[in-house]
């Protein structure tokens, strides 16, 4: 059954409606994960575990998008308020703004601001429909380098991408637009079509910021054609070379024009400076580190970018290396496809095609990517999936496999079977294992922004939170209110070094009877949020104050153990 | 009369005993620099002058292995059987059984070369900085050694690369006075043979030299099963890559084969032991107990429920004990990975890209020996100190991988075509991987070079000076003090050495008091101290708990201890616990 299945021609349109179809039903499945639930009556009832938004930028990025249909983005200008302590506070530019445009659609259901539930289920089917378009231009990828039955190749991204290119997909963010906008790169790259490129450039540029991928690439690319000569292309190194030099010309192009349509064009260079070449370097160690930085503040990107502060700042968890056993099993099939695949090459006496082993060369670079920092699965497992999908289908059509597989045609035919049932069978575990974990819960601030929201007298006022991380639910929940920083501590760091000394301070529990006046002065807070388990230091600080009346304790959560302060008239 | 022809300098050099001598010599002078650490040094009166920057041994482990080297030849070892007294709370007191056993035996003679007795911490010294530059031209001769039996051409290139291949933390590792060391080189030739012994004309032969090197490996090293490992792992990959002349069943048979001669050297290695059945205990102890704990959430979890099925023994290696164990048994990954070892990273995934570039078809021993380096490098992720044997192997597959390319048709096509470019590229690279060994070599020994001769030195020196101590216990907050503890002040006894998973096994309770007084947990731990473990004297570090280091200093002001010496940097202190009167 499989096996006809896998020979009989198939129309590419219904193909592809058909992966983009299965991947979002999928997708749909694992953001709901429909189960049993239970009531409070303590009753079992058939329906979706899943309810909130799983840990990240996902609320962020869905109530911008709200903030964007109902004019209020357009409105703050280059002043996004919300980020009060920010560099975004002046020079706001939407790094993901046409993914946030994309994302609008979806809170179409939301009544209010209020209605945060809508928001929640559109940013669900938003993820569902991203990924479905990903699948499909994976598929159309493949398909545009002559793969057959590409829809195959389809759940290797997730094998090789491994959980946390699962755990990456769950969120409501830009990345998948990088991802499809690289794969279509390559392919228009290897095509030669110049315009595309240029176009493709311009909306990576538009929809997600570090579009300094598309020249990796390039590089990758250029290296590979020089290294490997001409080929079948015929051409001269140099005038290789000079084909290539035409395409990053479209590339940087293509960058210029995004940047030109972009809104916040006069802000995108600093806050591109900033989040992919600060952030990247302060997770680096000793002088490379410095250099950037005196690099960033020579050029006055920043006002002043001390290593110590850098040092002591937490990064999100994305940025750490994976070692070890997570490594083995995370990335090991990507890491030991390149192997299997070059020694069963070698062992047939079949020589890779150029393209093959250029996109070996593309999966490599991600895989280095990878092992530096855990979130690159999220493009290693594409392009290690492409990579494999061109390199098999190299295998099969080389001469000598033909022959052998005319020989031994039933083994050949249970071998594929066999592949693909391992394939999909991979797939669905990591599938599975994500769509069995417990379903995301609320943050314990969750109802203390809502508390803010409720309040009429905290509107357009600024709260102080101690943590970075707490803005996408605070945002979220409570957007009439004003915050200190999210997304990344970095943004506060090239804003206001002595703000960000005295925030990490609190973050590390350096806190003394000046702290809360200096937030008071420094940061013109109105209210300030604390999470007692996290913060214990100011949690003491704050009480202490309350005892003598400097501070009002204005909302209190006795089982998360949060508090809002306000600072006494 | 045929006259013979003088030999040139090529065919000298071309002679495997040349290449041997010359490598041997090379390896020599290489740690003998590595272990000197020649530069400038203070010459005590304001000036420099040129001199021994690297004083001491490399980590402590190296002064415990010295100086039971000294210890066996003034026969104190032999004297004290079974009790091992001078780490009282350990698994070894009432059951020693010495798992460096011929390592310690092997380092008798420099200890009588270059000591003149116990106290003399200098010559001890030396002759364990002797002993690293032997270790290292038997590893280096070992390496050459096997690739010649594999038949890998300019061995010498590659017993070179291993150090390209291991980087930074390998050529670390080999410069420790320890017996892994003996046991990478009785590794690799190990390998060797059993490659051999897939050979009818030569199985005899190799047989009789494995079950003698498994012997060897037992009374020198705990790891002796992992010859096993190597031989399941080739077995395996066997069974995948098929054979063109035996079936897979017949290729397994004989894999059974060899590893029943194994087991029998490992076990005849082990009859041969001073106490037997102490070495097979402190085997599952060091290979299997410590690998539990050091992956609690997996191996631990699944070792307790063997031991529930198999022995219906209730094992807890799972229950979160908090162990600090040695950097070593850390998982490797990330930065350090692509920055150190991107070459034994990247070397398995370029040298098939290149055969298939130049449609080579590998050949068998190429593909298998390329696995087994791959499963010792997926060893190495989950546990960094295997980087030790990631560095041969790796430099004998990719040897195998690039000599048989560069004898390929395929490359000699290619000559013909490009005659540079062909020969550049070899030769490109080779250049840089020379520079790059080279570049972690001189690197690390310029980075590493051991400015002291252990940090506690004097707390050592103090103990071994006042008789009184001598017989007496000295608690401990740091497991791994006991090594410069014993070298300084034999004449002590301590509480536990090596590895704190020996003191958890024998006595958990005890184990977890030991942890939380060193931790700052009890209030009042002069009586614990002083009445559960029987110490006399207590050496606490200020790191290790600020809380404890001021209330011995409280306890001394109360007059329940008293201070003996005291760290210059007061980053230590040695106290007296002082006894009631009768």
């Amino acid at each position: 059954m499989i096996e006809s299945s896998l020979d009989r021609p198939k129309s590419a349109f219904r193909e592809g409606l058909l992966v983009f179809l299965f991947t979002l039903l999928l997708v749909g499945l694992h953001q709901t994960q429909p189960g049993m639930v239970e009531r409070e009556d303590g009753s079992r009832v058939f329906g979706l575990r899943s309810r909130s938004l799983h840990l990240g930028d996902s609320p962020y990025n869905i109530r911008l998008a709200y903030l964007y249909r109902t004019g209020d983005v357009a409105k703050a200008g280059s002043h996004f308020h919300w980020m009060s302590s920010s560099i975004w506070a002046d020079n706001f530019c939407d790094k993901e703004l046409l993914y946030h445009l994309y994302l609008a659609p979806f809170t179409l259901g939301a009544r209010d601001a209020g209605d945060t539930s809508a928001l929640i289920w559109g940013a669900k089917l938003g993820i569902a429909v991203m990924f479905a378009f990903l699948a499909w231009v994976f598929w159309a990828v493949l398909r545009g380098f002559g793969v057959k039955q590409a829809w195959c190749y389809v759940p290797l991204i997730v094998v090789m991408g491994g959980a946390v290119f699962m755990s990456r997909a769950a969120e409501a963010r830009a990345w998948p637009i990088g991802v499809i906008c690289s794969l279509t790169a390559w392919l228009v790259m290897a095509r030669n079509r110049r315009l595309d490129l240029l176009l493709v450039a311009a909306i990576y540029t538009l929809s997600y910021a570090p579009v300094h991928f598309l020249g990796l690439l390039w590089l990758v690319r250029t290296l590979g054609c020089l290294l490997l000569g001409p080929g079948q292309t015929g051409l001269s190194r140099g005038a290789e070379l000079r084909r290539h030099l035409t395409l990053l010309a479209m590339i940087a192009l293509g960058v210029v024009l995004g940047v030109l349509l972009h809104p916040g064009r006069a802000d995108f260079i600093r806050l591109w400076v900033v989040a992919y070449v600060m952030i990247p370097a302060a997770t680096l160690q000793g002088p490379l580190r410095d250099l950037v930085f005196n690099l960033v503040v020579a050029l006055n990107f920043a006002t002043e970018f001390p290593p110590g502060e850098a040092k002591r700042m937490k990064l999100g968890l994305e940025f750490l290396p994976q070692a070890g056993t997570a490594l083995l099993f995370v990335g090991g099939a990507a890491m030991l496809s390149p192997i299997v695949l070059a020694v069963t090459s070698a062992w047939h006496r079949h020589k890779p095609r150029r393209e093959t082993l250029l996109a070996m060369g593309a999966a490599l670079m991600t895989l280095v990517m990878a092992i530096n920092s855990g979130r690159f699965f999220e493009i290693a497992g594409p392009f290690c999936a492409l990579a494999s999908a061109l390199w098999v289908q190299d295998l099969i059509q080389s001469r000598r496999m033909q022959l052998r597989m005319a020989l031994r045609p039933v083994l050949f035919r249970r071998l594929r079977v066999l592949a693909c049932a391992g394939v999909f069978a991979v797939f669905g575990v990591l599938w599975a294992t994500g769509l069995d974990r417990y379903p995301p819960m609320p943050r314990p601030w969750r109802d203390a922004a809502i508390w803010l929201r409720e309040n009429p007298q905290a509107r357009d006022k600024i709260v102080f939170h101690a943590n970075w991380d707490t803005f996408p639910d605070l945002f979220f929940y409570a957007p009439h209110c004003d915050y200190i920083v999210g997304m990344d501590p970095t943004f506060l760091l090239a804003h206001d070094v002595e703000k960000s000394r005295l925030y990490w301070d609190i973050a590390f529990d350096k806190v003394d009877a000046t702290t809360v006046p200096r937030i008071r002065e420094m940061f013109k807070a109105d209210y300030i949020l604390v999470v007692a388990p996290i913060n214990a230091g100011l949690d003491q600080e704050c009480r202490r104050l309350e005892s003598i009346g400097t501070l009002r304790r204005a909302y209190t959560d006795p089982i998360f153990n949060v508090a809002i302060y306000e600072f006494a008239p | 009369m045929f006259e013979r022809q003088p030999l040139s300098w090529k065919q000298t050099f071309a002679m495997a005993p040349v290449q041997a001598a010359l490598l041997a010599l090379l390896a020599f002078v290489a740690t003998a620099w590595f272990q000197i650490g020649p530069g400038w040094v203070d010459d005590g009166q304001g000036g420099e002058r040129i001199g021994m920057q690297a004083v001491g041994l490399l980590d402590v482990d190296g002064y415990y292995h010295i100086v039971m080297g000294e210890l066996y030849r003034e026969g104190r070892v032999q004297a004290a059987g079974g009790d091992f007294h001078w780490a009282r709370e350990s698994i070894w007191n009432g059951s020693f059984s010495d798992k460096d056993y011929l390592y310690h035996l092997y380092l008798v003679p420099f200890t009588a070369l270059m000591a003149d007795g116990p106290q003399d911490a200098r010559g001890l010294i030396a002759a364990g900085k002797l002993a690293c530059c032997v270790n290292m031209v038997l590893l280096t001769l070992a390496m050459f050694g096997a690739m010649r039996l594999l038949g890998v051409k300019r061995a010498w290139l590659y017993t070179l690369l291993a150090v390209f291949f291991g980087a930074g933390y390998w050529v670390f590792r080999v410069n420790l006075n320890r017996s892994y060391v003996i046991s990478i080189a009785l590794a690799i030739v190990g390998y060797a043979m059993l490659v051999r012994a897939e050979f009818t004309a030569a199985r005899f032969r190799a047989l009789l030299g494995l079950f003698f090197l498994a012997a060897i490996y037992a009374l020198t090293y705990t790891a002796s099963h992992f010859l096993l490992v190597l031989l399941v792992v080739r077995a395996f990959l066997q069974l995948i890559v098929g054979h063109a002349e035996l079936s897979r069943f017949a290729e397994l048979k004989r894999n059974a084969a060899t590893g029943l001669v194994i087991s029998a050297g490992i076990l005849c290695g082990m009859m041969l032991h001073p106490s037997p059945v102490n070495t097979m205990h402190h085997w599952w102890v060091q290979s299997i107990v410590v690998m539990a704990l050091s992956h609690q959430d997996s191996m631990g979890r699944a070792l307790d429920e063997v031991m529930r099925t198999l022995f219906s023994k209730e094992t807890n290696y799972a229950g979160h004990i908090e162990i600090a164990l040695g950097m070593e048994l850390q998982e490797m990954g990330g930065r350090g990975l692509l920055f150190d070892n991107f070459a034994a990273l990247f070397a398995p995934m370029i040298m098939p890209l290149i055969a298939a570039w130049l449609r080579w078809r590998p050949s068998r021993e190429a593909v298998l020996t390329g696995g087994v380096s791959i499963a010792v490098f997926c060893m190495f992720l989950l546990n960094m100190r295997f980087i030790e044997y990631v560095a041969p192997f790796s430099a004998l597959a990719v040897g195998l991988w690039a000599e048989g390319i560069l004898a390929s048709k395929g490359y000699a096509a290619w000559r013909r075509r490009q005659p540079v470019a062909s020969l550049a590229w070899p030769l490109a690279l080779a250049i840089i991987a020379v520079i790059g060994a080279v570049g972690f070599w001189v690197g690390s020994g310029l980075g590493l070079r051991p400015g002291n001769r252990g940090e506690i030195e004097q707390a050592g020196r103090w103990l071994q000076n006042h008789k009184e101590a001598h017989g007496k216990v000295v608690f401990h907050d740091r497991w791994d003090d006991f090594c410069h503890l014993l070298f300084y002040a034999p004449d002590c006894d301590y509480l536990i050495g090596l590895d704190p998973t020996f003191f958890a096994v024998k006595d958990r309770e005890r184990y977890e008091l030991w942890r939380s007084i060193s931790r700052g947990k009890v209030t009042d731990f002069v009586p614990a101290v002083r009445d559960t473990f029987g110490a006399s004297y207590m050496l606490v570090h200020r790191s290790s708990s600020d809380y404890l280091y001021n209330r011995c200093s409280e306890e001394v002001r109360a007059g329940r201890m008293k201070l003996c010496i005291r760290d210059v940097d007061d980053d230590w202190a040695l106290f007296e616990i002082v006894r009631d009167k009768p």
